[in-house]
């Protein structure tokens, strides 16, 4: 048993610190969405990404580079991708806490 | 093994086959319990393994005609570059996956990490690698060509390993799984292949598998050591 349990600590253990390493890339990686807004027929790009409460806009200009639109699109997607782990992580470190502690929570 | 770490695992191998990075590297650890299976072609060789650490070992000097970022090259598949300890040794985390690069420790016993640029990562010196790296097989699993250590190689080096872990679980699976592939070769008679890789070793390498191999009672093991030898036949 004192084996089985060791596994199962080593495994919440790095599901933690695989969870805070996740959190911790999100808030250094870009968000948001370009938005596209036609103001008397001309076309304006701005960055929308929300702040607590807010969305806010970020102007980005008259055009924006295929490449700048890629690599957002990547950002998102990884974005989502990492929120994904993170969700199946707090599953893991739940259904662990709860073997090993019989009651403890993320 | 669940089958998401499995499609992941072939992923990672199929990509690093495309790259062409596979060639140049070695898979070690216990991958190598399941990917024998290819080598022995054995419907009861059980291939059960239950882990998320995947290893290369890289051969010194790196063979890498081209210049890959192997953390872009996988951060699609929700890959975290992650640097172990206080040295910056890279490894690549997942839930379900953890990818590690090693390379031969030689000279003195240091723990600074070794730089390979071509790969942009920082690989972990670690002793007794290059007898995996000098005695390797090679299996193709769905077109992909991976480079495994021999399985005697594979068994011998966790029979030298498993004494030296402090995590008594991976000293648990460092036996069983060695202890799996040795019988399956005896089972595929080749007694022969495992005393030839054998003396291949350092004295005192030998010496010291025999003393862990006497402390778990492995007299089975012990007496297929301890033949004449004869050279391999492969």
């Amino acid at each position: 048993m004192g084996l089985i349990k060791g596994v199962l600590r080593e495994e919440l253990e790095n599901s933690r610190r695989l969870k805070s390493r996740y959190e911790k890339v999100l808030k250094t990686m870009p968000g948001g969405s370009m938005i596209e807004k036609q103001i008397k027929g001309q076309k304006y790009y701005y960055l929308a990404f929300r702040e607590g409460k807010k969305v806010r806009f970020v102007y980005k200009g008259k055009k924006v580079s295929e490449h700048d639109l890629a690599e957002l699109k990547q950002s998102k997607d990884l974005r989502g991708k990492y929120k994904r782990m993170i969700r199946q992580l707090n599953n893991r470190i739940k259904y662990l806490g709860k073997v090993l502690h019989g009651k403890e929570d993320v | 093994m669940e089958k998401k770490t499995f499609n992941l695992c072939f992923e990672v191998l199929k990509r690093f086959e495309k790259e062409k990075i596979l060639k140049h590297v070695v898979l070690v650890g216990s991958w190598c319990v399941y990917f024998y299976k290819y080598y022995f072609e054995s419907e009861e060789y059980s291939t059960y393994i239950r882990t998320k650490d995947m290893d290369f070992v890289i051969p010194i000097p790196p063979k890498f005609n081209k210049e890959i970022h192997i953390f872009d090259l996988l951060k699609d598949l929700g890959f975290v570059e992650e640097y172990k300890g206080s040295k910056g040794y890279v490894k690549l985390d997942h839930p379900d996956l953890a990818i590690e690069f090693l390379v031969s420790e030689r000279g003195r016993a240091h723990d600074k990490p070794y730089p390979i640029p071509q790969l942009a990562i920082n690989a972990q010196p670690l002793r007794f690698l290059d007898f995996l790296v000098d005695n390797t097989i090679k299996i193709k699993f769905e077109g992909v060509k991976i480079i495994l250590p021999h399985p005697a190689a594979y068994a011998l080096h966790k029979f030298i390993i498993f004494k030296r872990r402090k995590n008594i679980d991976k000293h648990d699976r460092d036996i069983e799984g060695a202890l799996r592939v040795f019988r399956e070769l005896v089972h595929h008679n080749q007694k022969n292949e495992i005393k030839g890789i054998f003396n291949k070793m350092h004295t005192k390498w030998q010496k010291e598998i025999i003393r862990n191999l006497k402390s778990i009672n492995e007299t089975e093991i012990l007496g297929i050591l301890k033949i004449n030898s004869v050279p391999p036949s492969k």
